[in-house]
């Protein structure tokens, strides 16, 4: 047996939490079963899904994350980062068995379920659909325990990872919920939304899987380059793109809203990257040393992922000015979303050097509120000010039209090479 | 055992480790001692690859650390300062974790009675981790970091929070795990027991090697010696001073210290001589070193780092 899948067991399975745990799941199931005249049927299945969701998804992902953060606490991580355990074992063995007990719930829950329903293909599906979320809800939870390790473990999860993560149980649980009762349309075929929901959560669930084991190896220092981003970023892009243009449409305008919706996620997990990862002020001077001793390899795996994300946006941009622009303008209502891939770059580059400056400035656990603040303050209430001063040239100086490709970069430039100069003088400070 | 070459580490604002360079032979005990903040910590972490230094070398074993950490954990065992046990599992379910974790896939009871036993945990087996005693707790914790039977076990502040005891009990410890083969790295700030244990002193400060000392006599070529008189002997000095390999030679009432140059076998031919010779020889020993004062010394004296 997995030795971390035993270790998890011995520790999260004790008899006190698995008999209160049934017993809670057990008083539950039966008090809806009472009500429902003693019978299995509609309440009792959406009782036992909600008992699922409570505690598979809810309570299992709380138990992953707690096992880990336990593991920082008491000072015992670095002896398993010691042991010949490697990042795939390490990983499962952590996924399944931190939550082993929250799985023996699940499982009475779905026993209930299909006692109280009818078995067709549908309910194959719902129950692939809550197995992959849970996992993947499990696995969400493990990320934000692993970057505890790097922000150490004093500090919380990262604001911004719980943001996304809500963000994504939102979505998640309205897909689930608010299922669509007509098909799915995905480049131009229609398939039933069932299992289109299912094999979606599934597929996201099996990115989050792979980040968590990513991550994994960061923190067992087993190298890796990051070519896994960029799949993430064209999973994205592709789902996106599926659910605005058919394969019918002409090759330039599939492959044009491929690379414009790919810039637009490269440039969001960016952004989201570098709210996560812990800034590390000593990077600069690591990569210029590797790069000086042309260890090229040495370089891609250490780049931080926000710089690696804005890299992969720069060649999407690249590809979608020489791809001209006007061929690739998104239809329907994503048109909102159109505009030149330069000011974004720019936009991006000027934001993320200020974040890596705010981290060289400010103390530890003060860096994510400063990066937001500095973000309310460029996108929304400095601007709002100005307008609301009159000054409208100055609004538009400070946060220009992307529309307006020429004037933006023209007025975004200045302020990149300003931005790169204050975090220059913030690292310098810094390191001195 | 260990080749560390040019090693450079940094945090913001700090230079951890500069330029350092030290070999350490198999089955040694080093003493790694310094002032805190002199970079003790960060040197052990990078010899396990548990920090990724800025630049430079680290083997062990002749595996590099710094491209191959996961392979060199198979011969490292490592205890960090501020350690940590499972508390709500037994001593034998701790111990059966670490072994199963370090590949141990047969004999894996037997491997864990036998650390155990070595350990002195053997009667503890069924306890739970979190009712040891801290010197207990120190063993378990050294017992889950040799398990797997590493080439190299490194120490950080063993000997931290331990009574008189507990820490005797530590040296004889560490000196059967020498004897069975282990080489050993052993930060502490105790110096006075130091010598109880560590064949080998390597002074960090300010992230630089100031110096790299054998300690054991068997291991010096030139050793401290005193000769002690039972009675006044004129002619002792005259007759030790012409003998091969004396130098320094002074005497303190009965006590005559110098220093000599030859191995054991050297060693006993003087002492025949100086027998032969009708002088009351009452015992022949290694000068005892005082650390401290060499530590004290050596921090003290001004002058380019050590070089190894």
């Amino acid at each position: 047996m997995n030795p971390e899948f035993q270790r998890n067991l011995w520790l999260e399975c004790t008899q006190p939490r698995l008999v209160s745990a049934f017993a809670a799941l057990g008083a539950l199931l039966a008090l809806v079963w009472l009500v429902s005249a003693r019978s299995f049927g509609p309440s009792t299945a959406i009782a036992a899904l909600a008992c699922f969701a409570i505690f598979t998804l809810a309570w299992g992902a709380h138990l992953t994350a707690e096992s880990h953060i336990q593991e920082l606490r008491s000072r015992t991580w670095d002896q398993q980062r010691m042991s010949a355990l490697g990042p795939w074992p390490m990983l499962w063995g952590k996924l399944l068995g931190a939550p082993a007990a929250a799985w023996a719930c699940g499982g009475v829950c779905v026993l209930v379920y299909l006692l109280s329903i009818e078995v067709t293909a549908d309910a194959g599906w719902t129950l692939l659909m809550l197995a992959a979320a849970a996992l993947g809800l499990h696995a969400f939870a493990l990320i934000g325990a692993l970057l505890l390790a790097q922000r150490g473990h004093q500090a919380g999860a990262p604001m911004s990872l719980r943001i996304a993560g809500g963000l994504a149980a939102l979505l998640l649980a309205r897909s689930i919920i608010d299922r669509p009762s007509s098909s799915v349309r995905w480049f131009g075929q229609d398939y039933p939304p069932l299992p289109f929901t299912a094999c979606l959560i599934a597929a996201l669930a099996a990115w989050l899987v792979f980040g968590s084991y990513r991550l994994m190896c960061e923190e067992l220092k087993v190298r890796t380059v990051p070519w896994a981003l960029a799949g993430f970023i064209g999973f994205l892009a592709a789902l996106g793109t599926g659910s605005v243009v058919s394969l019918t449409d002409s090759p330039t305008l599939i492959s044009g809203t491929l690379a414009k919706t790919g810039f637009v996620c490269a440039l969001l997990a960016a952004y989201l990257c570098a709210f996560v990862f812990a800034p590390d002020p000593m990077l600069p001077r690591r990569l210029l040393g590797y790069a000086q001793r042309a260890q090229w390899r040495r370089v891609a795996e250490e780049s931080p992922l926000w710089l690696v994300s804005l890299v992969y946006a720069l060649g999407l941009g690249l590809l979608l000015g020489l791809d001209g622009g006007q061929s690739i303008a998104l239809p329907g209502h994503w048109s909102r979303f159109n505009g030149d891939a330069g000011p974004l770059l720019l936009f991006a580059a000027r934001d993320l050097l200020v974040f890596f400056g705010i981290a060289c400035r400010a103390p530890r656990r003060g860096v994510e509120g400063s990066q937001l603040i500095y973000l309310a303050l460029a996108y929304w209430l400095l601007p709002a000010i100005a307008h609301l001063a009159g000054a409208h040239s100055l609004a538009g100086l400070l946060r220009p039209q992307t529309g307006e490709s020429l004037t933006a970069c023209a007025v975004l430039l200045p302020q990149v090479i300003v931005a790169g100069l204050w975090t220059r003088r913030a690292w310098a400070g810094r390191m001195a | 055992m260990i080749r560390i070459q040019h090693l450079s580490h940094e945090y913001p604002g700090v230079r951890a480790l500069q330029d350092v360079s030290v070999r350490i032979e198999p089955q040694s005990i080093t003493a790694l001692v310094g002032p805190n903040g002199a970079g003790k910590t960060t040197l052990m972490r990078c010899l396990c690859g548990l920090e990724r230094p800025l630049a430079g070398e680290i083997e062990v074993d002749g595996i590099n650390v710094i491209e191959e950490p996961r392979r060199s954990h198979e011969r490292i065992g490592y205890l960090a300062d501020f350690f940590g046990v499972y508390e709500n599992l037994s001593v034998a379910q701790c111990l059966e974790y670490a072994a199963a974790a370090n590949g141990i896939r047969s004999g894996l009871a037997a491997r864990v009675l036998e650390t155990a036993t070595s350990l002195g945990l053997a009667d503890r087996l069924q306890q739970a981790a979190g009712t040891l005693s801290r010197g207990l707790r120190q063993r378990l914790a050294i017992a889950q970091a040799i398990i797997h039977g590493p080439q190299l076990l490194v120490l950080d502040e063993p000997a931290a929070g331990l009574d008189p005891e507990a820490r005797h009990s530590l040296a004889a410890l560490l000196r059967h795990l020498q004897a069975s083969g282990m080489t050993l790295l052993v930060s502490s700030h105790i110096l006075a027991e130091l010598e109880e244990y560590a064949t080998h002193m390597l002074i960090i400060d300010g992230g630089r090697i100031r110096d790299f000392r054998p300690l054991a006599p068997q291991l010096q070529s030139t050793r401290s010696l005193q000769l002690e008189l039972a009675a006044d002997a004129p002619d002792a000095m005259r007759l030790l001073a012409a003998q091969t390999g004396v130098a320094q030679l002074r005497q303190q009432g009965h006590a005559l210290s110098f220093e000599f140059t030859g191995d054991f076998a050297a060693q006993a031919a003087l002492l025949k001589t100086l027998v032969l010779a009708g002088v009351p020889v009452s015992a022949l020993h290694p000068e005892r070193v005082d650390l401290q004062q060499l530590y004290l010394d050596t921090l003290k004296t001004p002058g380019s780092p050590h070089e190894s």
